[in-house]
């Protein structure tokens, strides 16, 4: 069972394949903005490696749990619990260390446990008690926010060498120069949260595309009526595909402890949104059944390129942010929106 | 005999509220008594200091004298510690209520004794005590009972036992109903209400909780037919921050002062263009929301997330990030102000549900967005303009959050781009879902929506007035919230259904 016993096809009409356009949009959009960026700022050090590295870094946490999200959109449904369960995997490993003496390994293990069993719990009750998933997330996500504020109401900054050693993690990029690898200048690395982003990007993709599991999440999101008749595991697929998304916001909870050292009851509040923006830019459809990894990483990067050219403007207001946030989510659903059309007049 | 039933509600309901209403005018007599004796309004919180606090006759004594010859009835509560001075506003007040507390209590009551003129015997004081409980009690319960009296009567219906346990309403009835009486039962006087003559306005926890729930209210009018059409309407919240930016900076624009601005306590565009303007963008947005969603077939929640987003840097570039506060006395009114002796928000609220029921249930608009909900292609197909109700739909919504927005700055006389409305959205959705509209869409009722939204004031209240950390609110709500929905839940109420039908049957085959 694999994809290559298909019907072997031009590899020009598999690119051009209509179901791949709306990620290549995101990715033409992605270059549009980065290219007038490096025009427009390209001697104050847009055109950097550091700059286009940063551009991972500023949201890595928010493209750990979009990986996640995907999967949840792209059955059908959505997660609005995403912010708050990271949030209290911070509160959890900080808390824990800084208060009660427990080794964030430990701790980490828990929330991340925590956060598979809010999951799925989650996923359960979508998938047997017929509650709609925005309704049971949001839930969630005032129940995960509520224990935060109990466990601690004020902000615990957390000082402990392995969470030090972690964030102090970085890879530096060498490059050659007349056969002698130097640093690249401005001095350019990656850190543990980026790392974390990659790899999550590509075992989602790995999961998704090459996986059984993958197949029956989009057929879910196809059509659910039709995946339970073609007898596939309708109520264990969702409910994993919620857990993993648990699993996923939990690690953004611990690289975003990574990036504070703190844990704070209000941490990333409103964060569930960006998650889901960045999805759908990237190419999510929320019906369902249609939905890529590598356009949730390019949807990513839109979210931190914007704030850097405003940044690198330093006129603009970061309000002009919001609004050009929205601009761009206006855009990109009315682009979706054409493509979908355009398939569905082309099959008819 | 069913026909009895709604009388026999109406007399009894009737009956209660008329007890209620002696109760209260027993506290009212005694405090205008204090009122025409001493000239000193003596107030809610000097009330429960003196009568609620001490059960021992001289303490009471000792603690009313003090506080109605203390000239303000409020500082009652710190003057009961005996040593330290109240801190009277009026000098002369002052003074006196010095001299009453260097003394004993039994000098005080030799030498005027507002005690013994007002109160007379410790009888009177037990009685004042459970008056006040039971008018909280009685009050509300006959207003309920007359309530459903005239409901059933003007509906008409037979009562139907099964279908009102069927029927998600009454879940969320019972579900308040509950959470009411775990109030009672921890704070007696939880109910009372008492009127402040300075106010013109009654007062008390309930009053409060309908007060403070206005603003959901009435954007979950407008969210409820949202929901109807099978959508969710994430911009509310934006929305009444963008509202309240523009209200508060009309306020203060003058484009003939150096300054650009006003000091505060008067307008110089008319205050009908102050409140209208806001109102008209909110409107637009919603319209463009509906465009968005009816015309170009986009998904609600993402279509309303554009203006989620950059709604509240609007407001911020309608501001220029400043936070603007006012003084003007008509703006306070629309929030903090008192009609018909009742805070202002709340006769706004009424005026509005019932004007959005009687606009839907009294013409076809409503049984059009259920049929649009339902299934938006067969209604076209059989002639509702599905775009048109989409565009009203979301537009009204629109509206709604505007007047909600302007209630909550005038509130805070202020505006707040980054909190006002903070999750509004979902806060109105959970009122909606809670008062038994479902998320997939068709039919919907206004009148849960309204249910639903005092509900979650009530937690909130609840949460606070039993001294629960404010953040941990969230905790609350969501566990009530789980309970309601899981009640609710399909599969929970068929299971449901179908046990007590088994049982009737199992009864029916036994007395067969």
């Amino acid at each position: 069972m694999s994809v290559r016993t298909e019907k072997r096809q031009s590899l020009l009409t598999r690119i051009m394949n209509p179901k791949y356009m709306m990620v290549y949009a995101t990715v033409i959009i992605f270059l549009i903005i980065y290219a007038y960026g490096a025009i427009r700022y390209g001697k104050s050090g847009f055109t950097t490696l550091r700059t286009f590295v940063n551009f991972f870094t500023d949201n890595a946490y928010y493209g750990i749990s979009a990986v996640g999200m995907t999967m949840v959109l792209i059955t059908g449904g959505i997660d609005l619990s995403v912010a708050s369960v990271a949030s209290l995997t911070g509160m959890i490993v900080a808390y824990g260390y800084e208060r009660m003496g427990i080794s964030p390994v430990i701790t980490m293990l828990f929330s991340m446990l925590v956060g598979i069993g809010l999951g799925a719990l989650m996923g359960a009750a979508i998938h047997y008690l017929n509650v709609p998933p925005f309704i049971t997330t949001l839930t969630g996500s005032f129940l995960a926010r509520g224990i935060c504020s109990l466990i601690s109401r004020e902000s615990i900054s957390m000082n402990h060498p392995l969470i030090d050693q972690l964030a102090g993690t970085k890879i530096t990029l060498y490059h050659l120069v007349d056969g002698e690898w130097v640093k690249i200048k401005p001095i350019t690395k990656i850190d543990m949260t980026v790392i974390i982003f990659i790899v999550m990007i590509i075992a989602g993709t790995i999961l998704l595309q090459h996986t059984r599991f993958g197949r029956n999440v989009y057929a879910i999101g196809g059509n659910e009526a039709s995946a339970k008749l073609m007898g596939l595991p309708v109520g264990r697929t969702k409910i994993a595909v919620y857990a993993i998304n648990g699993f996923c916001s939990a690690l953004a909870g611990i690289a975003y402890v990574l990036v504070v050292k703190s844990g704070w009851n209000m941490a990333l509040l409103g964060g569930e949104l960006e998650v889901i923006s960045s999805a759908v830019i990237g190419g999510t459809l929320l019906t369902g059944g249609v939905g890529y990894m590598v356009g949730t990483m390019f949807g990513v990067l839109l979210k931190s390129v914007i704030p850097a050219i405003i940044n690198f403007n330093g006129t603009l207001s970061s309000w002009w942010g919001k609004i050009a946030t929205g601009g761009l989510l206006l855009l990109f659903i009315v682009i979706q929106r054409l493509v979908v059309s355009y398939t569905e007049r082309k099959r008819k | 005999m069913k026909k009895k039933l709604h009388l026999i509600l109406l007399i009894a309901g009737a009956l209660v509220l008329a007890a209620g209403l002696y109760c209260f005018a027993s506290i009212c007599g005694m405090k205008d008594a204090v009122y025409a004796g001493y000239g000193v309004s003596f107030s809610d919180a000097a009330f429960q200091s003196v009568f609620m606090n001490d059960h021992d006759e001289a303490a009471v004594r000792a603690d009313f004298n003090a506080a109605v010859l203390s000239g303000t009835g409020d500082s009652a509560a710190e003057g009961t510690d005996g040593t330290e001075a109240p801190d009277g506003t009026e000098a002369p007040a002052e003074t006196e209520a010095t001299g009453a507390e260097t003394e004993t209590a039994p000098a005080a009551a030799a030498a005027g004794a507002p005690y013994d003129t007002v109160i007379g015997s410790f009888s009177r004081v037990s009685s004042l005590r459970t008056a006040w409980r039971l008018q909280g009690i009685f009050l509300p319960v006959g207003a309920l009972l007359c309530l459903a009296g005239l409901v059933l009567i003007l509906r008409g219906k037979h009562l139907d036992f099964a279908s009102i346990m069927r029927s998600k309403i009454t879940w969320a009835v019972i579900a308040e109903i509950l959470i009411l009486i775990v109030c009672l039962i921890i704070r007696p006087d939880f109910f009372s209400i008492s009127y402040q003559p300075s106010n013109h306005m009654l007062y008390g926890n309930l009053i409060d909780i309908i007060n403070r729930s206005a603003e959901i209210t009435i954007i979950g009018m407008g969210m409820t037919m949202v929901i109807a059409l099978g959508g969710t309407d994430l911009s509310v919240g934006a929305l009444v921050a963008v509202s309240g930016a523009l209200a508060l900076k009309l306020m203060r624009w003058d484009p003939t002062n150096p300054l650009y601005q006003t000091p505060g306590d008067y307008t110089v565009y008319p205050f009908i263009l102050v409140l209208a303007v806001p109102l008209l963008v909110c409107l637009l947005m919603g319209l463009f929301n509906g465009m968005l969603i009816g015309r170009l077939k986009l998904q609600p929640i993402i279509a309303t997330l554009i203006l989620m987003v950059s709604g509240r840097g609007i407001a911020q570039i309608v501001t220029n990030g400043k936070q603007y506060t006012t003084m003007y006395s008509p703006f306070r009114w629309i929030g903090q102000g008192s009609c018909l002796y009742l805070p202002t928000p709340i006769v706004i609220t009424v005026v509005i549900v019932v004007g959005v029921m009687l606009f839907v249930r009294k013409t076809a608009f409503g049984t059009f967005v259920e049929s649009v909900g339902i299934n938006a292609n067969s209604s076209r197909l059989s002639g509702i303009n599905s775009r048109a109700i989409i565009l009203i739909v979301f537009a009204l919504t629109g509206l709604l959050s505007g007047i909600s927005g302007l209630i909550y700055s005038s509130r805070i006389m202020s505006n707040d781009s980054n909190n006002a409305g903070l999750n509004y959205e979902t806060d109105a959705i959970l009122s909606v879902v809670i008062g038994g509209t479902s998320m997939t869409g068709g039919k919907f009722s206004l009148a849960g929506t309204v249910i639903g939204s005092i509900i979650i004031r009530t937690i909130v209240t609840f949460v606070y007035f039993f001294g629960i950390p404010a953040d941990a609110t969230m905790a609350f709500k969501a566990l009530i919230i789980a309970v309601v929905i899981v009640l609710q839940a399909e599969p929970v109420r068929v299971w449901m259904a179908k046990r007590t039908e088994r049982r009737a049957l199992a009864k029916g085959g036994a007395m067969k």
